[in-house]
Parts: C-alpha cells; structure tokens; sequence
C-alpha cells in the first residue's frame, strides 16, 4: 500500500471556494421555456401565415354579424339565389338569406365548435393520462385497458349515438366530441409521464413533501403541456371536419343555425346552378384547416427544434 | 461523545429485474452515522449505493431491516410524523440537469419546500428567506428570478443544494451530488459541503463513487460491495491500512499525479456481476485474488478486526492473515 499511502500524505485538495464569476449577475434578458417558444415561432413564416389566416378568420366571425345590416336568418323570397354582389357579396341562399353573414356566423359555430372540441377533450386525457402515468401499477393497467377499449370503437358511431339522444346543436357535439376524442390525449399524457417521473426534480419534490396532485399538477403536466398544446392544435381541424361532416349529413347544427358543414350541405342541393354557394363554405373550411394544421406544425417545431429534419 | 441520528439496521431492498428475477439491490448493510459528522459510502456503479439513499429517504421502502432516525422507524412512521421527517432529511441529487424542473424559476424551485410545510406566513417572508438560502450557497439574489437553463452546473448543484438547505435538515443524503461535475467545480462544491456544516450543524450520508473525494470530506468510510458492506472504518484507517481485498483494488485503482510513476496492473480483474439472490458466498468470490472454498460457501459477516475497523472477509478474520 505504500503507493497509496505516499500520495495520501499531503492533502490534495486546495481550497477554491466559490470564484468570483459564480456570484455574477446574468445580465441578458430572462428567457422562460414559452417565450423561447414564441421567438421560434415568430420566425417560422409558414407557421405565422397559419396564424394570421386564423387570426382573420376569427375577426371576421365575431365582427361580420354585428356589423351587418342584414341577419343569418333574415328571409327575403324576392331575391333568392342571387349572385355575389355589392349588397351580397357572397350572394343569397334559396331563401334569399345573405350568405355572407351566414358564412361568419357559420364560423362562429365551427370555430366555437372546432376549438372547445379539442380543448376540452384534451383536458380531459391529461387528467386521466396524468393519473395513470403518475400512479402507474394496478390503476395504469385499468385505464390503458379501458382506453384500449373505448378507442376500437370507431367513434362516429357513438358521436351520432350521443347526438341522438341530447339532440343537435354545438354543445351536444362539443360533449360528444369530448367523450370521444381524450383517449390519444391521455395516451400521449400518459407516456410523457413515465418518461419524467423518475427525473431527480421530480423525486426532490416528493421528498420535500408534495401531495400526489401538486406533483401531477404542478411538475409533471406542465412539463408535457408542450406536447399536448400541439396535439389540440392539431386536433382542431379534425374536430372542424367531424363538425361539418355531420352537419353535412344532418346530424351535427340545425337549422336555422347556420355551420359550414352546414352551408355546404344546403349549397350541394343547388349545386349545378349556383356553384358558389357550395364552393365558399367548403373553401372557408379547407382554408381554416390548412391554416391550423400549418400552425401546429410550426409549433411543433418551435417546441422541440430537434424534431426539424 | 456525538449522539447517533441515523442508524441502518440490516437493510434490505430487492428489486424485480427483467424475466421476474429478483435481485437483492441491498443485502443486510448496517452502518450508523453520527450527528455533525459525515459517512462516505462508496462502490462501483450498480453497488447499491443509491439505492441505500432513496431508502433512507423513504423515495424506497425497505425489503427488510430497519432505518432509524433518532430513534424512530421511518418506515413505520404515521403520516404526520413522515411529514416531519420530510424537513429533517433532505436530499441532493446527482444530475444538476435534471434535478431542477425546466418549466420553473429558481424561486419557486426554492420556495416549494417553504410552502408544502408553511414554515412562513407571507409571500415576502419567504422570499427573504430564498435570498437567504441564495447567498448561503454563493449565489446572488438577482439569480432568484432565472431560469435553470440559465445557470452552469456548479450553479445549479448550489441551487439543488440551497433546495434541499431551504427546509433546515438535519441529515443530508448528497447522493453523488459531485460526481457530474467538473474536477476543480466538483472541489468547490466540496467546500461549500464542508462550510455548510460548520455552519448549520449538518450530517451528512456522502454517496460517491470516487473514494478520492469521499476521503476529503468523510470522517467515516463504508465501501460496498454488490449490495453489502464490506468494510467500515474511519477514513484516516481505511487509507492507512485497507483490509478487505476490494477496498485495496479501489485505493490501487486511483490514478496519482505523477508522470513518472508507472501504473501497475490492478489487482481487481473483470467486473461487478449481480448476483442472483440465490448465491450463497461471498459476493466478492468471482474477483477476489485470495478467495478460498470457503468463500464460495458462505457468506463473511461483518465482524471488527483487531485494528478498530470492520470488514467481511473470511481471510482477513482468519489467523494466518
């Protein structure tokens, strides 16, 4: 042991202390995870023409039917299916309804509809997904049965289930929205969480004493929200299709209550003469889809710029 | 004469591996800290090391034995007494990268532990005290306000540690809280260790596996072996007088600073295997140089040797040592 032993002698260590640029100040600017995010994001061109399209079309939703001289459902049988023009721009129905402002109170509803059906749902998968993820064992093993369960089920079978029972309209279809659409949310949430919850922050938490909710809650979601917020992003233009695919078939809104699936499906009857009336509405929802769907790609890449290939 | 605050009593923890094998992460380890002073455990990666501290600070509950805290069983202890517990022990991690969560500033990171036990009454009371504990680890106030990705990795294992200070503890589990750093950070967060105790009267349970930094702030050293203790001994005798066949391979293994001298061959060949909880002998059999049948068979028992300090090695204990 004498090799040991000689180099043991004298103390090896000198002291060092803090230096000095340890204490100093950080002088740039603070950057907290979302404003990185949105700095991205800004930079990304495709992703703010997505957002600007979106942005428009909102404005248009809640300005167009305030402003209007003219109601979505005001009636005037002598100027039925007119065209576009300067007092219709987007011309008349077969009732002689303005269509222009049908189309924006259309897209309140689809909008309305679009954005809470994939909200909500969302919410919903991370409160379950967040559950099973944290407690893992016994608990995990029956909700991942049972979402494997209820995804088999194609879910427009009980969409027009549950839009029989509570009847039609945009709540009805944001319920059944949300009750169909938590699984992959919860999937997602879930996965992300078993990833964390090992992490050190997380163990030091619970050893300083945190509650079950506050870790789920306060540490693990928040560190997933990114993920989840670009999944309901993406989920918005599937919630707008479903929307107006039913209202198309007569099952999601109504009547008088104008949606784009809707618009479309009055526009179909009367399509060979007047073709705009169906080519609008049908556009408006091709365009908002595409504008979400650009968006949330660029999100996704603002997220995690490790996914850009 | 110090008062023991923490006394291992033969500690056990098993774990599923893969194919429903189980395997005895911690075999039997009894060890006793004493208060104000610090206990280095060391051993090679997968030795279980770890393992005893998220045992002793219940993120584990124990296969078998018992962990006691002045006195008192924590596993055994009701909730309200885990809650107290919770202040007492506290923990720093390895990883300054992921032991602080992304998503907050270093204030609220510091002020969680002041509120799960309401330890002040007003939002401003609290950020005193998260400046306090800022200037207690070298840091500055205006740092309250960043972000962890802000800092370097001394500055966030200052932050882990003010975490775990923010609570007053008594007994601090420093879970190779140097190992991912660098040489002269890692002696700087030594230091500030060593100051901390001085200061606030802190005990520590020092996990490492570079028994060259254990040395420098240890006054006892355990060495573990695959889950059990192999040698206990204060660390002035470890280093003089190393007793155990595997605690001479490790002090052999450290490198010495000197071109000239040339490295010898270690006398520790192959590696750790975990061994199934089947196996009967001395863990140590498979690598050891002086193994004999007898070590095959059966187990050495931690027993003190004649020199003050403890080993399990049937050929030590024997009498033509």
């Amino acid at each position: 042991m004498s090799r040991s032993e000689q180099f043991m002698i004298e103390n090896p260590f000198e002291r060092v202390g803090a230096t000095d640029h340890a204490n100093d100040p950080i002088v740039r600017p603070t950057i907290s995870f979302w404003s990185d995010v949105r700095r991205r994001l800004i930079a990304n061109r495709v992703a703010m023409f997505g957002l600007i399209c979106i942005i428009l079309i909102l404005i248009l939703a809640i300005i167009v039917p305030e402003l209007s001289s003219y109601s979505y459902m005001d009636q005037n049988l002598s100027n039925t299916n007119a065209a576009p023009s300067r007092d219709h721009f987007f011309g008349t129905d077969s009732l002689g309804r303005d269509l222009w402002v049908r189309v924006w109170v259309g897209a309140r509803v689809s909008l309305a509809v679009g954005i809470f059906g994939s909200i909500i749902p969302s919410v919903i998968g991370i409160v379950i997904g967040g559950i099973s993820g944290y407690f893992g064992g016994f608990i995990d093993t029956i909700i991942m049965r049972a979402v494997d369960i209820i995804i088999c089920i194609p879910s427009m079978i009980y969409v027009i289930l549950i839009m029989l029972v509570f009847g039609s309209g945009p709540i009805p279809l944001i319920i059944a929205f949300a009750l169909t659409g938590w699984m992959g949310a919860a999937r997602d949430v879930r996965g992300l969480i078993l990833q964390l919850k090992e992490r050190e922050f997380v163990l030091a938490s619970k050893l300083l004493g945190a509650s079950h909710l506050s870790l789920i809650f306060k540490h693990l979601v928040p560190n997933t929200l990114g993920i989840v917020v670009v999944g309901m992003t993406m989920s918005v233009p599937g919630a707008i299709f479903q929307e107006a695919y039913l209202s198309f078939i007569g099952l999601g809104i109504s009547p008088p209550i104008p949606s784009w699936g809707q618009l479309a499906n009055l526009g179909t009857a009367v399509f060979r003469i007047y073709p705009y009336q169906l080519l609008i509405p049908a556009l408006l929802i091709s365009i908002t889809m595409l504008s979400f769907n650009l968006f949330g790609d660029g999100l996704r890449d603002a997220l995690d710029p490790k996914l850009r290939s | 004469m110090a008062e023991p605050i923490l006394e291992v009593i033969d500690l056990q923890k098993e774990f599923i591996g893969s194919r429903k094998k189980r395997i005895r992460a911690v075999n039997n380890v009894s060890f006793t800290i004493n208060e104000g002073e610090t206990l280095g455990v060391v051993g090679e990666s997968g030795c279980g090391k770890t393992t005893v501290g998220r045992t002793i600070v219940r993120l584990y509950d124990a296969d078998g034995g018992k962990v006691l805290y002045r006195g008192l069983d924590i596993h055994k202890a009701d909730r309200r007494t885990t809650r107290k517990l919770a202040k007492q022990i506290q923990m720093v991690f390895q990883d300054p990268y992921s032991s602080l969560d992304p998503r907050k500033t270093v204030l609220s990171i510091l002020e969680e532990g002041l509120k799960i036990h309401k330890l002040f009454r007003t939002k401003k009371e609290r950020i005193e005290r998260v400046y306090q504990l800022l200037e207690l680890v070298g840091l500055n106030r205006e740092h309250a306000n960043r972000f962890p990705h802000e800092f370097s990795g001394g500055q966030r294992q200052r932050i882990g540690i003010a975490r775990a200070l923010s609570v007053n503890p008594e007994l601090i589990v420093c879970d190779e809280a140097i190992s991912a750093l660098d040489v002269s950070i890692q002696a700087q967060i030594i230091n500030l260790l060593i100051d901390l105790q001085d200061r606030l009267k802190l005990t520590y349970l020092f996990i490492a596996h570079d028994i060259h930094m254990v040395r420098y702030i240890s006054d006892h050293i355990a060495v573990m072996y695959l889950g059990t203790l192999v040698e206990k001994a204060s660390t002035e005798q470890l280093f003089k007088n190393p007793l155990h066949p595997y605690t001479r391979g490790l002090l052999e293994a450290i490198p010495v600073p000197d071109p000239k001298h040339e490295q010898q061959q270690s006398t520790l060949k192959g590696e750790a295997k975990p061994l199934t909880i089947e196996h009967e002998g001395c863990r140590f059999y498979n690598r050891c140089p002086f193994a004999k049948e007898i070590c095959r068979d059966s187990m050495p028992a931690l027993k003190a040797h004649d020199s003050g300090q403890t080993v399990a090695c049937h050929m030590v204990h024997s009498e033509n040592w």
